[in-house]
């Protein structure tokens, strides 16, 4: 126990736990993590934009991307900057709705992710208890059996950690 | 009891909020008042609503806990009996499904938990685009 371990490597060892819930929950988790993280920055570009627009709207309208919608796209803003705060609220709105989509659904998959490692931990200590002979069971001592379901119960805390990087 | 920090982030965190709803005011203080009117109702209402979900759900969760917490407990300190009239694999089944059940109730609870932050934000925005819309 003495043994530092990186993250990596804890997550290693924890491995066969997570065997039964498959790669692909960890590469969904993965997914999701970097969507929530481009919405936030989504979110962060058009707050500023919201900014440059309530601060100075003749600048905002000038700028590049706003340009760039008006000629590729034809989108026309007139002269009142007011619509086109509008319209940065309007898409902020719905960005926030995504993000806050995206979180719930993250949050679900990591609860099911953290918690059905511990619970598979309990489990096969359960199930080792259950087999195990009785003789030995008795050497042991009880203390084994219930420092080893403590501490698979509080083994999704530090996975959901790990996992949430 | 509450740490100088935390004492130090409230009184921070208050100011900066003064300051910027006297601000608000000062600058165009109908549409303020209404944004302002809205999100305090809205968020009194939602964390109101969203508490009783929650209170639900952690309860949920402590009855699943402590129904497993029982069985493990009946295998510390039964296990000869059991051993002699064979019930370990009921015993384990029913272990399986208290587990189960933990981990529904523990994704609920971590789910709506997230409800208030959430529905305050699109709130917050949505108030700010209605505000725009009428003012």
């Amino acid at each position: 126990m003495s043994e530092s371990r990186s993250v990596f490597q804890t997550l290693r060892a924890l491995t066969p736990l997570a065997a039964s819930l498959g790669k692909g929950k960890i590469y969904s988790l993965l997914s999701l993590t970097i969507l929530m993280a481009l919405s936030e920055l989504v979110i962060t570009g058009l707050v500023a934009l919201l900014a440059a627009v309530f601060g100075s709207p003749e600048t905002a309208l000038n700028h590049n991307p706003l340009l760039w919608c008006r000629t590729n796209l034809g989108v026309d803003f007139g002269n009142d900057a007011r619509w086109l705060a509008l319209g940065i609220l309007c898409i902020i709105l719905l960005a926030i709705v995504c993000k806050n989509l995206l979180t719930t659904v993250h949050q679900w998959q990591m609860t099911t992710f953290s918690e059905s490692i511990g619970n598979n931990a309990r489990e096969r200590l359960l199930q080792f208890f259950l087999r195990a002979p009785y003789l030995w069971v008795l050497r042991a001592g009880t203390s084994d059996m219930l420092f080893g379901f403590s501490a698979g119960s509080m083994l999704a805390n530090p996975v959901g950690g790990f996992a949430d990087i | 009891m509450p740490t100088l920090l935390a004492v130090l982030q409230i009184f921070s965190n208050g100011l900066m909020i003064l300051t910027i709803f006297f601000w608000l005011v000062a600058v165009s203080p109908l549409p303020s008042l209404a944004f302002l009117a809205v999100l305090g109702l809205g968020g009194y209402l939602i964390v109101r609503v969203t508490r009783n979900m929650l209170n639900t759900r952690a309860s949920a969760v402590y009855r699943a806990d402590l129904g497993a917490h029982r069985i493990q407990q009946t295998v510390v300190h039964g296990l000869k009996e059991m051993r002699l009239y064979v019930r370990e694999s009921v015993v384990f089944t029913a272990y399986s499904d208290k587990l189960c059940d933990v981990l529904i109730a523990k994704k609920w609870l971590q789910a709506l938990s997230r409800l208030p932050v959430g529905s305050l934000e699109v709130m917050g925005f949505a108030s700010l685009v209605g505000v725009l819309l009428f003012f």
